[in-house]
Formats: C-alpha cells, structure tokens, sequence
C-alpha cells in the first residue's frame, strides 16, 4: 500500500472515532506519510508510515513526550501507559486497534469532565492565593522573605 | 493538451524555452533538486546529530548500541532518517528517468 492510500485509509479509521477533533497531513510525499490527529488540549497521536520499509508508529503524545505508543522498529512492540520508555513486544498492531486501546484506557490519559473541572477550581485557588493572597504565605511562611 | 495563455507566458518567463515540453521539463528538474535540497539538510542534520552514516545508525540500532533506543526522541530520529533516505532515492529514481 502506498503512503496516499494509507493517508486515505488512515482519514477513514480516524473519522470513526469521536475522540478525534482534527486531522492533520504533515507530510505526503511516497514512500512516507505523517499525520496528526489531534485528540484534546495538548493530546494529540502522531502517525507514520513508510510504505518503501513499511515501518508504521502510532504515539500518543502530550506536550512532547509519548505516554503511549507502538510501532515495528525491529519488530512489533508496545510503549505501555505504565512506562513509555519500556519496550514490550506485541503482535502487529493497525491503526484501529490502536485506536480501540485508546478507547479502552481513556482513564489512562484524559481526565473525566469532573477531575478537569476540579482541577481548573483547585487552579484558579492557588493562583489567587499566589496573587492577591501572597500575603497569607508569607505570614505562614515568613522565611520565604 | 490545451494549456492557458498565462501558464505558457509564466512557463517562457521562468525558463526561457518556449516549446512547452522542454519548458515543463526543467521546472520539474528544478522542483526535484529544490526537494532533494531540503532532504539533504535534513539527512545532514541527522548525521551531525549521531556522528553516524544512517547504515551505521541502523546497524547500531540494531544492535542495541544506540543509547535511549526505546526511547521517543531516538526512534522518531530512526522513521525520519529512513524515510529521508527512502525519499531521496525516489527522488534520484524520478530525476535520472526524467533527465
């Protein structure tokens, strides 16, 4: 398969998963693709392929750093969500199954609705404490000068 | 093929060949080396990065002799050098069929 028609088969898989806002072509030029798929806030999965070796990667990134991936460097294998930086081998692995891991395991890497609203307020507390309450930690901490 | 007025004036402007083929021929030949340009750097880049050839990466790789090979940094530098490579030679393949 070339790389168009994996970009095209790859839009196709994409679009069946709602968790994905946007898509995004980084490259098409034969023998390789890059796509971003954009997921949430800093969360996005990027996906290669190289149609000449066909290697395929799939990671899931935040910020810049893989919290989940797989890909056939060498041979098959998986970066858990336990620790990305391990390497632990797999059977080959499509985009859809990579997609249906995501699925499974969104505890793994999205915060629920309620966890994120928490953590907003829990935010906007400590930066007023910071600002316009900065006294309150000096009193407590008056070391901090 | 019917090709408009514009596209042909711009094509003798460019190359200064007016017979169309010819014309179209060397603004592909220069499309190409403007592409093979850009991987070069790119292939550079990555050699400076790793003191290596990408045949030398690839057998230390391989080998296991690359620190951080599990790594996201290290293996997003091995797909991107290969698909540099595999990039380049369809452009040599494409540029010699053309020339």
């Amino acid at each position: 398969m070339d790389a168009f028609e994996f970009s095209r088969q790859a839009i196709k898989t994409c679009s069946e998963y709602s968790f994905i806002q946007r898509l995004e072509i980084l490259l098409l030029d034969e023998p390789v693709a890059k796509i971003k798929a954009e997921v949430v806030d800093n969360i996005f999965i990027n996906i290669f392929y190289n149609a000449e070796t066909l290697k395929l990667s799939f990671s899931l990134i935040n910020g810049n750093r893989r919290i989940f991936g797989a890909d056939n460097l060498m041979n098959w294998h998986m970066h858990p969500f336990e620790n990305p930086e391990l390497h632990v081998e797999t059977a080959a692995v499509s985009l859809a199954d990579f997609l249906d891991v995501l699925l499974q395991n969104q505890d793994k890497w999205r915060l629920p609705k309620y966890v994120r609203r928490s953590s907003q307020f829990l935010q906007t507390r400590y930066d007023r404490l910071m600002g316009e309450e900065s006294h309150l930690i000096h009193a407590f901490y008056p070391a901090c000068g | 093929m019917t090709v408009s007025v514009n596209i042909s004036k711009a094509l003798l402007e460019i190359t200064g060949e007016p017979r169309f083929e010819p014309a179209i021929l060397e603004i592909l030949k220069d499309a190409i080396e403007h592409r093979m340009e850009k991987i070069e750097v790119g292939l550079k880049r990555l050699e400076e990065k790793y003191h290596l050839s990408f045949e030398a990466f690839q057998d230390k790789f391989e080998k296991g002799e690359i620190a951080g090979s599990y790594g996201y940094d290290v293996e997003t530098d091995y797909l991107e050098w290969e698909g540099l490579v595999s990039r380049l030679s369809k452009y040599k393949s494409l540029l010699s069929s053309i020339s």
